[in-house]
């Protein structure tokens, strides 16, 4: 009599396992994080070497301490970067977006932003569109190592820049 | 640089490359015709022309891709996250 007791509660889990199964598997997928979501932006710090060739062959270069905050999408990205020129305390915050494309498995992106300038020592350029390419590689698992070029739209200043960011949070679903 | 196709385009590209392959066979069979020899002269200079138009497409599909996925992320105020080193910009 004790078997069949047994048998019974076997049959019992058995078919509770199977009707929890079927109704997982039935269950849609969660919807994609909303966009104020804060564990899906990207945040991180850096250092970085920049310099500015302006269109009258005029250059000036210098360490940049940097800061960025992103909300990766699929193929492009929501990105907010801030630097701190530290020689001439030239502050640039430029929101934009930027679109990746993969070559040979490289991280290539283009960036359309805009450029405001604040808290500097000398004259700065005036707020202003730019366009640049960005090129990234993972340096291990904590360390990005960066380099760009930007445009100034209307100044038609270049603006290359050697970067290395440390993530200190990478968005995820 | 393998740029996606853009359904809403993609007829319109692949009429207006069919037109441009038209065109050129014309151009080079007139040319051939008027000055025997001078072929391949036309068709050099078409495949040029049709190298340009090809990345001048790929940048128009490029914007659409890019237009679109922001749009839609931003009316639905949502979109799944795909990190990428090129974020920290």
């Amino acid at each position: 009599m004790g078997y069949k007791l047994g048998l019974v509660m076997l049959y019992l889990l058995a078919g509770l396992l199977s009707f929890r199964g079927v109704a997982q598997a039935q269950t849609p997928p969660p919807p994609p994080p909303a966009l104020y979501e804060p564990s899906s932006w990207s945040i991180g710090v850096g250092a970085g070497y920049e310099a500015r060739i302006r269109e009258d062959q005029t250059t000036s270069s210098g360490p940049t301490a940097i800061a960025y905050l992103a909300r990766p999408l699929n193929k492009a990205a929501f990105v907010v970067r801030g630097s701190w020129r530290l020689d001439e305390g030239d502050v640039r915050v430029s929101p934009g977006i930027h679109y990746r494309f993969p070559v040979a498995q490289e991280h290539f992106a283009l960036a359309l932003s805009y450029d405001f300038y604040a808290v500097n020592n000398v004259p700065s350029p005036a707020n202003e569109w730019s366009a640049g390419i960005l090129y990234a590689r993972e340096l291990g698992r904590s360390l990005v190592l960066g380099a760009s070029v930007s445009y100034g739209l209307d100044t038609h200043d270049f603006r290359p820049v050697a970067q290395l960011t440390f993530p200190l949070h990478t968005g995820r679903n | 640089m393998p740029v996606p196709q853009v359904p809403a385009l993609a007829a319109a590209i692949a009429a207006l490359f069919a037109k441009l392959d038209e065109l050129a066979k014309a151009a080079v069979a007139a040319a051939e015709a008027a000055a025997p020899g001078s072929g391949p002269v036309v068709a050099a200079a078409f495949a040029r022309n049709e190298a340009a138009v090809k990345a001048a497409v790929d940048v128009v599909q490029a914007s659409a891709e890019v237009t679109a996925e922001v749009l839609a992320a931003i009316k639905s105020g949502r979109a799944p996250v795909n990190p990428d080193p090129t974020d920290a910009g």
